[in-house]
């Protein structure tokens, strides 16, 4: 009996002991870690780190870089607390908040082209697709595959018509195997690979993300948690202002921007210029499209909660633009 | 009494074996002649160490002599046969994933497919019960082998052996590894089956007793090397007892092995 | 035999509360530490909708499949080996190479070269169970007592009646206690491919019901799958192999 007893104490003592270390390390340390990911909407991000604008805003922070490579990952990172602030596309920052997450979005990132790309000949819309054709992207709930869901509802009133034919794979792998042209039919692409991809022979592009979604929309947001902007006030601050600086940047000088992060993108210069201008590319705080994701993925299921304020989902600091923005706005159109 | 016929029936000639040692070539077996008489009881009685298994490996069929000939009827004998059943001291020679009477179905099915004989289920039975009734252990026909004693294993064992209808029973010290009381049943038992079937049994042990009481006629054996020393004869009438004449030869015979 | 499974729901019952009271103290929170009334509602929810039984039935189809094509194949090639010297130098060395492959290690090759259907997950579950049970049939084949081989060449058994009534029965605690072996890998290579390979019409076996909820931001789902995972794999080595190993090798007395 005695045996039982003490091994039970020592069960317990060492789930307090492993709670007690976690909250150890958060005490307000002067230091932020964000999450980075491969994929060129992420751009402005990169220059934060290549142009090391958090230190030069603050010499005494610390910033650690973490290499994750995938949207799940970095949801599951930042609900441990490794990742302070991170980048994603929309709709898998709404699911994880409706699963009650603690987060919102700092601010927009970028507008990007999306496509739905083919290396079959008889496939050259929606409608072509048989059913053993496998279609590649990121993962189920990403914002590939809501937009395919979009497509599918508007044109044939199923949105999970396509659903049998999804293959996870991350973008590098799919692109492979679209290239070999065997196990894959279409992969749902994002810059670079979008592009590189368009180049290649025999690949067409038969859905454009703005089609699928019926206009534009935010492709990447930059979001962190509840707890991190709470309790580190002062580094989200410092983290919002490299942002917005970081985007200032590339929206302005694009050709300098390419030549700083060509070799961080493994591209030529050249490559990389042509990258960041093509049409549809575009670097903004603006949040777009927002409305719009929350009322489909809510019509089709995703999402339990649909009435959601915007404060709600965002940071004051992007609201508080915002307000100066519309306000801004309303005052010119006063003084016309 | 089994019927002893005269002519040659099973003959050794210029047997010789060998075994390679770390410390070189050791002589198993040197010059070994042997004439074996048809339905007699034969005992090869030796030390340890004398050959004594290794020839009666040889005789089986599953070692080959370096040189000489095996031969039966005249007629050379190369591989091992169901003419020549081995019964073994290791308890380990029944199988334990079959019950009793499956280990001596095996012996009934492997002779009549030799003699290309097609028996049905009911007559296999029939013939596996009788052999086990001979060993007395009809009782014990649906346990597994795990669940018997040793002696009652080698009775078995024995039952095997006889189903198997080889005219000739090899025995390597088949009753070593049971305790005295139990080995002098098994002894017991064997000599009464001796004597009811016609079958050549060629025995071997270094135990002089076991030789005085089952054999008819005692090859003794010397070691390093391997040789037979002699024949002798053993004319007491069965059954065998303790009586003087049986303690006499047991004396003669342990005075010529200690030479 | 009872008393042992006695102590163990015991043991299950302190681990439950732990976990609860864990839970409910509020040290971790709610979405990273689940209290066992969500995920058992949540385990509920999806064996009511019927999906839960649909991808349990799909795994375990598969992985039988794959077990009994394995298992014919490693008896082909263990008794091949047995028989054939030359054979047995090269199916020694093929497995000496194959077996430490952990076969989530393999995927990437097998995604190219047999795509990402059934066929992909067999050839994992197939790569999983051959080598354990081949080495442990060659083992068993081997430590059969020298007494058999001298039998069988007594009593003139020819090839086929020495596998069928010596060496296979001889051999077989090694060959179940390979095929545990085999299972166990097999069980967890399953569910990491179906992770990794995605849904093929719908069904994706356990692992996609699990990656599904992960995806979905939905933990308590994928702590029910964890338990559906524990309950199968606990059923099949606690009463199958058991009940397996009681009607042959301990009722022979052969455990080793």
């Amino acid at each position: 009996m005695k045996k039982y007893i003490s091994i039970i104490i020592i069960l317990s003592l060492s789930l307090f002991l492993i709670s007690a270390c976690e909250s150890g390390d958060q005490s307000s340390q002067k230091s932020i870690t964000v999450a980075e990911q491969y994929g060129l909407a992420y751009a402005p991000v990169q220059l934060i780190k290549e142009l090391q604008l958090l230190e030069e805003l603050d010499p005494d922070l610390k910033v650690k870089w973490k290499q994750l490579s995938n949207t799940t990952s970095i949801r599951e990172s930042m609900l441990a607390g490794e990742v302070d602030a991170a980048f994603m596309a929309i709709p898998p920052f709404l699911i994880a908040k409706d699963k009650g997450m603690e987060w919102k979005i700092i601010s927009g990132l970028s507008e990007s082209p999306l496509g739905l790309m083919t290396n079959r000949d008889y496939i050259n819309s929606l409608a072509d697709f048989k059913a053993e054709d496998k279609i590649a992207l990121p993962q189920p709930g990403s914002i590939q595959h809501i937009l395919l869901s979009m497509a599918a509802q508007r044109n044939y009133g199923e949105t999970d018509k396509f659903d049998n034919r999804l293959l996870t794979m991350n973008h590098p792998d799919a692109m492979n195997a679209l290239l070999a042209g065997r196990e894959v039919s279409a992969h749902f692409a994002s810059p670079p690979y979008l592009f590189m991809e368009s180049k290649e022979e025999g690949i067409k592009k038969i859905l454009s993300g703005s089609e699928a979604f019926g206009g534009d929309f935010t492709f990447i947001i930059g979001v962190s948690t509840e707890e991190f902007y709470q309790q580190q006030s002062e580094n989200y601050i410092l983290f919002y202002k490299a942002l917005m600086e970081a985007i200032k940047f590339i929206d302005q000088n694009p050709v300098q921007a390419a030549e700083l992060l060509a070799d961080n993108y493994d591209l030529s210069q050249a490559e990389m210029k042509e990258y960041l201008s093509w049409p549809g590319m575009k670097f903004t705080s603006n949040i777009k499209g927002l409305e719009k994701f929350i009322a489909f993925m809510t019509a089709e299921g995703y999402l339990e909660e649909n009435d959601y304020q915007r404060s709600e989902l965002i940071f004051e600091e992007k609201l508080a633009v915002e307000e100066n923005v519309t306000a801004l706005e309303k005052g010119a159109q006063q003084n016309e | 009494m089994g019927n002893v016929k005269v002519s040659s029936y099973l003959e050794l000639k210029n047997i010789n074996k060998s075994f390679k040692t770390e410390k070189g070539s050791k002589i198993a077996l040197n010059n070994i002649n042997l004439q074996i008489k048809e339905n007699e009881f034969l005992t090869i009685l030796g030390p340890s160490g004398c050959g004594k298994s290794t020839l009666l490996k040889i005789i089986g069929g599953f070692i080959r002599a370096d040189s000489g000939q095996l031969l039966k009827n005249k007629k050379e004998l190369k591989t091992a046969g169901l003419d020549r059943i081995m019964l073994f001291q290791d308890f380990e020679q029944l199988f334990p994933w079959q019950k009793v009477i499956g280990n001596v179905s095996f012996a009934v099915k492997a002779a009549a497919k030799n003699e290309k004989d097609k028996l049905t289920k009911a007559q296999i039975k029939e013939k596996s019960l009788k052999y086990l009734s001979e060993v007395k252990l009809t009782d014990y026909q649906n346990y597994y082998p795990h669940q018997l004693s040793g002696g009652m294993k080698q009775r078995v064992a024995l039952a095997r052996t006889l189903a198997a209808g080889g005219e000739i029973m090899l025995m390597d010290e088949p009753f070593g590894s049971v305790d005295s009381q139990t080995r002098q049943e098994l002894q017991q038992l064997l000599a009464h089956l001796w004597q009811e079937e016609e079958r050549t049994i060629i025995f071997v042990t270094h135990a002089i007793r076991e030789a005085v009481f089952l054999s008819e006629r005692i090859v003794l054996m010397k070691n390093e090397p391997g040789e037979i020393l002699e024949v002798v004869e053993n004319k007491l009438p069965h059954p065998r007892g303790h009586s003087s004449q049986f303690n006499q030869l047991f004396e003669e015979l342990q005075a010529r092995l200690q030479d | 035999m009872s008393n042992k499974y006695w102590q163990r729901l015991i043991w299950i019952i302190v681990l439950a509360m732990l976990w609860q009271l864990t839970a409910l103290s509020g040290t971790f929170s709610e979405m990273i530490f689940p209290g066992l009334d969500q995920i058992f509602l949540a385990l509920i929810e999806s064996l009511e909708d019927g999906v839960l039984i649909k991808q349990i039935g799909f795994s375990l189809s598969i992985i039988i499949q794959g077990l009994f094509i394995a298992t014919a194949a490693a008896l082909i090639l263990a008794l091949t080996a047995y028989f054939s010297k030359s054979a047995a130098g090269l199916i020694e060395t093929l497995t000496a190479l194959a077996h430490p492959l952990p076969g989530i290690a393999l995927m990437p090759l097998i995604l190219i070269w047999f795509g990402s259907g059934k066929t992909a997950i067999l050839i994992v579950i197939i790569h999983s169970v051959l080598w354990p049970l081949i080495l442990n049939l060659n083992t068993g084949f081997n430590s059969i007592p020298d007494i058999y081989t001298l039998i069988a060449k007594n009593y003139r058994l020819n090839k086929l009646e020495f596998m069928f009534k010596i060496l296979i029965p001889a051999s077989l605690p090694y060959f179940i206690s390979g095929l545990k072996i085999a299972w166990a890998r097999s069980w967890r290579a399953l569910i990491s491919a179906e992770m990794l390979f995605g849904a093929i019409n719908s069904l994706g076996g356990l692992g996609w019901y699990i990656f599904q909820k992960r995806v979905f931001f939905d933990l308590p789902g994928v702590f029910a799958g964890i338990i559906v995972i524990i309950v199968i794999g606990v059923t099949v080595e606690d009463f199958i192999f058991k009940k397996l190993e009681t009607k042959t090798v301990k009722k022979w007395g052969m455990l080793k």
